[in-house]
């Protein structure tokens, strides 16, 4: 069985054309384009699954030009994964946008409707991040995600945004030529820029590790682990709704699965331990830093976003707990996917219940929302299942990645680690819970001035919150049939996988 | 033949209700489903037969139940509280407008704790308590008043804390066990060079939950606040979750755990006499119910402690707690139900309260005397050093809580005002059943062979005798005739308020130095970052 060679171009393609289609169609008939879009993109990796679970992992070269010159794409368990939940999130984010953003008359373009070409070149990068093992495609494609972030943040038009939109340019820039050397240098050694060439013949060279370092630092900053995270809050809190869950859901953890992958994929041989370490430290620390700002914001989103700081801490204490036991190795991978799953597709859905409750109570600062859950039932709801994940508690996606975790750091002996782990647990509950407390008060809000407010109270249509309800209950997925994912997870080997092993193994 | 899978779609039933709320025409009559959905956990807890199991090998990890002699009694006497409880909401809310807010949470928390009786594996188990304590919050805080938030602020620090706690103590115990399987975790301790840490972790954060002295002050606390159905669960159903955690956790009867036995022991002691001291002062009969659970719990620990300290008397301590859990299960519920009810009942319902009194006191030829029987077998096995001191205990705690069921009796007196609106008909019927269950107990009981043999239960028993009936009975008579002054009431939550506080505004501060390092983040000194970082990357990199 040979597979049909757009098996892996056309989840990357077919958004990108998207992109382009809806800015040339006509404005009133942009949702109808956003909606038949996005089941299409969503649709376009089901073939990848099917691959993947029958024939195994696949590697594909882009218009007959293999590596060492051309872009290679490959296709196993763990990208497959993830483009799925690229494909959910996607989804559920395309069809809350049709309902959130007004619709254009006829003839008429306004500002929201650049989303759509922007967010679908995005999808497109994201689902190429998944796929791609050239060094040199990554940075592009991470440039390309950038510009169109930057885009889809000064949507909103608001001064904050504008702020914000500039200081997240600046970042990706910075992380971008960071990471741009760190290419340069490895290349200029090996020769070549594919990542399976190049774990081929690694060495302790003083240029590769130099390359590295670069390489690891850039994406770091992308990925936005404390200390270099400070851009993230208000870039996710100023941006329209939608557009926050997009960037906290999907960017975020795309720029996580490239240092994932990277350095599985044979840096680790080769890397000194004080790397790794360091990594899990300040991952250890933004758990904590994060946690403790999020307690104290007054805005909705900025609790979720600083949220985000502290779940990006969870994903980078791999590093080190598969420093000293490589029989834990497994257990700590799948528990690391579990989280990262799980945190995406959790912060998309609380973002979206944001939006809405940010455009019924006409502001998301927290006075506002007093006694929310009286009026918008449903958008309570969904934030909180997202945040039994966020906070780890059990049945739920997010509990099953911690499980493992905390069970991995016990077995590696890292007692620091353990601490951390239920620890950043107490913080969330404790800046999740101070939200609901205020949602569920029953004391009507104060009048609030309308200059207060950023917008007058707008009601919504009763569809909005379906796709964003879709994306929590999704969460649960993996409690109720954990054998897949797990499955999936073992196909081919994006990461040293020779030596993965069951999660329930590993004891 | 009926199929094992009651057991899991009895605890997710609750659940799919829940979800059901979702339409806004199921959503208006939500609470008929409230009783209903207890119905399939009280069909498995009838109709299955010992030992039937299932496994769910993709749920969770491993979900698996079984059914054990322990689990159908407490998924009998749970369900049956959820039960009574949710009939009786039908009636309390029937004019409430926002019934969907105490619906769902209650649904949900219904569902956890179906979850916890028949569960075999850890995973699961801890799943079901923690959705049963977090959504029990919502039941807390349902009222919304401050003292409600504050009360639910509190319970929810607690419950955070338990997890805390439960958390890393399962993890280790299925690390150890290389199963999640909580029969293997139990057995497995043994092996475990050291584990006193671990089961003092499991110990500890489940004590939360059953009100152990002294974790127990969000139990007076919550309970005054909360609407009565949902004060019928959490001190009827759900405290008694923290007792099955420790049946099925805690390695009793595997080998002796001489410090945890007595620590818990002289806590449980404590806990015990003064629970019963401070309830005596209350003047709110659902703080003073509250207290009473926080004895009866100590009560049980007390039984459980000589397990521990010599594994040998395992099962006679576990056959006393369960068969006082069950019995405390019962009759709290009938007895919270009735709290808030019978004062505007009139007299004729003092009859059925005054019977439910005197059996949760222990009076003879009611159902609460059948207790003294597996009690008394422990007893009389017991021969540890200060055995004498234990056995005087139980008298003691006899004595005061005679004496605290006669001051709730006189607490519920009909209120002088006739201006009162009678309660709907339900109400009472609902409460009636539910004292019916209660003083019915032995005859629901030995059909299931849940009792020990029955020829044991209905020896000789000379009341009379007794001396401290004897003395309960003068000191009511006393307290009768001269009407001393009682000392001023314990403010329910007694402990909270004397916690040593932070200092106040100290985290404050660690928070405002934060924000102040992150706000110098994004100005200039961000660049620094990022080149400090780059720099400590390649240094590291380079050695």
């Amino acid at each position: 069985m040979t597979a049909p060679p757009w098996l892996l171009s056309l989840p990357v393609v077919f958004p990108l054309i998207l992109g382009v289609f809806t800015l040339l169609i006509p404005a009133h008939t942009l949702k109808q384009a956003g909606k038949t879009g996005a089941l299409a993109t969503a649709v376009t990796t089901l073939p990848c699954l099917q691959w993947v679970w029958q024939a195994g992992p696949l590697h594909q070269t882009l218009g007959g030009w293999g590596a060492p010159l051309g872009i290679d794409l490959y296709l196993d368990g763990l990208s497959c994964l993830f483009l799925l939940f690229a494909a959910l999130t996607g989804l559920g984010i395309s069809f809350y946008a049709t309902e959130y953003f007004p619709q254009s008359a006829e003839g008429h373009r306004s500002r929201t409707d650049l989303f759509w070409p922007l967010w679908f070149v995005t999808w497109g990068g994201i689902n190429s991040l998944f796929l791609t093992l050239d060094l040199f495609n990554i940075y592009v494609t991470l440039e390309l995600i950038s510009i169109a972030g930057t885009g889809l943040i000064l949507i909103a038009g608001t001064r904050g945004a504008i702020r914000a939109a500039l200081q997240y340019q600046m970042q990706a820039l910075i992380a971008g030529l960071v990471y741009l050397l760190g290419v340069g240098l490895v290349y200029n050694t090996l020769g070549t820029l594919d990542l399976q060439l190049i774990a081929a013949d690694l060495s302790p060279s003083p240029m590769i590790l130099t390359g590295l370092a670069l390489m690891v630092t850039g994406l770091l900053i992308k990925a936005a682990l404390f200390p270099v995270h400070f851009w993230l809050p208000p870039a996710h809190a100023d941006a329209p709704a939608p557009v926050s869950a997009v960037l906290s859901g999907l960017v975020v953890t795309v720029a996580y699965v490239i240092v994932f992958r990277l350095w599985f994929a044979g840096f680790h041989t080769i890397a000194p331990d004080l790397v790794p370490r360091l990594m899990g430290v300040l991952g250890a620390v933004g758990i904590v830093w994060g946690g403790l700002l999020a307690l104290r914001q007054e805005r909705l989103k900025r609790v979720l976003a600083y949220s985000t700081v502290s779940q990006v801490g969870y994903l980078f204490l791999v590093f080190s707990l598969t420093l000293d036991s490589p029989a834990a190795e497994g257990l700590v991978w799948a528990g690391t996917v579990y989280m990262a799953v799980a945190h995406g597709l959790a912060k998309s859905a609380a973002f979206l219940a944001a939006g809405c409750l940010q455009k019924t109570e006409g502001s998301d600062t927290l006075t506002a929302l007093r006694g929310a859950a009286l009026r918008q039932p449903a958008a309570v709801i969904v934030l909180a299942l997202a945040s039994i994940n966020l906070i780890g508690l059990p049945p739920s996606t997010g509990f099953i990645g911690k499980w493992m975790l905390l069970k991995a750091s016990f077995y590696t002996r890292q007692w620091g680690i353990a601490f951390v782990i239920l620890g950043g647990g107490l913080l969330a509950a404790a800046y999740l819970f101070r939200v609901f407390e205020v949602l569920m008060n029953s004391r009507a809000p104060d009048n609030m001035p309308d200059a207060q407010r950023d917008a007058s109270p707008l009601p919504l249509s009763r569809g909005i919150l379906f796709p964003a309800m879709l994306l929590a209950l999704a969460t649960l997925i993996p409690v109720l049939y954990i054998t897949a994912p797990e499955e999936l997870l073992r196909i081919g080997a994006p990461v040293s996988f020779s030596r993965f092993i069951t999660p329930g193994a590993a004891q | 033949m009926i199929s094992p899978w009651l057991m899991p779609l009895g605890s997710l039933f609750p659940l799919l209700l829940a979800g059901c709320a979702a339409h806004p025409r199921i959503k208006h009559h939500i609470l008929l489903l409230l009783p209903l959905a207890a119905l399939p956990a009280l069909a498995a807890g009838i109709l299955l037969p010992d030992g039937a199991s299932i496994t769910l090998p993709n749920a969770l990890l491993e979900a698996s139940w079984t059914l054990d002699s322990t689990g159908r009694l407490f998924q009998l006497f749970t369900a049956s509280g959820w039960f009574l409880a949710g009939l009786y909401a039908i009636f309390y809310f029937k004019t409430d407008p926002h019934k969907g807010r105490f619906a769902v949470p209650f649904l949900i928390a219904m569902s956890g704790n179906f979850l916890l009786p028949t569960t075999s594996d850890a995973v699961t188990f801890y799943s079901g308590f923690a959705v049963m304590s977090f959504a029990s919050w919502g039941l807390v805080v349902y009222s919304g008043t401050e003292e409600a938030r504050r009360a639910g602020r509190i319970y929810l620090a607690l419950v955070v804390l338990g997890e805390l706690m439960v958390f890393p103590g399962l993890v280790k115990g299925v690390l150890w066990a290389e199963t999640a399987d909580l029969a293997a975790i139990r057995t497995h301790w043994a092996l475990d060079p050291d584990p006193r840490l671990q089961i003092s972790l499991i110990f500890f954060g489940f004590a939360i939950k059953a009100g152990l002295f002294p974790l127990h002050f969000w139990l007076p606390l919550a309970h005054p606040v909360a609407p009565t159905p949902a004060s019928a669960v959490l001190s009827g159903c759900m405290i008694k979750a923290g007792l099955l955690a420790w049946i099925r956790l805690v390695p009793l009867g595997e080998f002796p755990m001489s410090l945890l036995g007595q620590t818990v022991g002289i806590l449980a002691a404590c806990g015990l006499l003064l629970s019963l001291l401070a309830g005596m002062t209350q003047t709110n009969p659902k703080a003073l119910l509250a207290y009473s659970s926080v004895s009866k719990m100590s009560l049980i620990v007390l039984l459980l402690a000589p397990a521990m300290l010599e594994p040998a008397l395992t099962p006679l301590a576990l056959t006393a707690a369960l068969l006082y859990a069950g019995f405390h299960s019962l009759h709290k519920t009938a007895l919270f139900l009735g709290s808030t009810l019978t004062p505007k009942l009139g007299p004729w319902a003092r009859l059925p309260l005054l019977l439910l009194c005197a059996s949760f006191a222990g009076l003879p030829w009611l159902s609460g005397a059948l207790l003294k029987v597996p009690i008394k077998a422990l007893h009389d096995h017991i021969a540890f050093p200060g055995a004498a001191l234990y056995l005087n205990l139980f008298k003691l705690a006899g004595f005061l809580t005679l004496l605290l069921m006669a001051r709730f009796f006189m607490l519920t007196r009909p209120a002088a005002n006739p201006a009162t609106p009678k309660p709907s008909r339900g109400l009472a019927l609902t409460w009636g059943l539910a004292t019916l269950t209660a003083l019915a107990m032995p005859a629901l009981l030995i059909p299931l062979k849940l009792l020990p043999a029955t020829e044991t239960v209905y020896t000789p028993f000379k009341p009379w005798l007794d001396p401290v009936f004897a003395l309960a009975l003068v000191t009511l008579l006393l307290f009768t005739a001269f009407r001393p002054r009682l000392p001023r009431p314990i403010v329910p939550g007694d402990l909270f308020h004397i916690l040593p506080r932070l200092p106040r505004g100290s985290l404050n501060r660690l928070q405002t130095a934060i924000q102040l390092m992150e706000s110098h983040f994004s100005r200039p000194a961000g660049g620094l970052i990022y080149l400090s970082l780059i720099l400590l990357f390649l240094l590291l990199i380079r050695q």
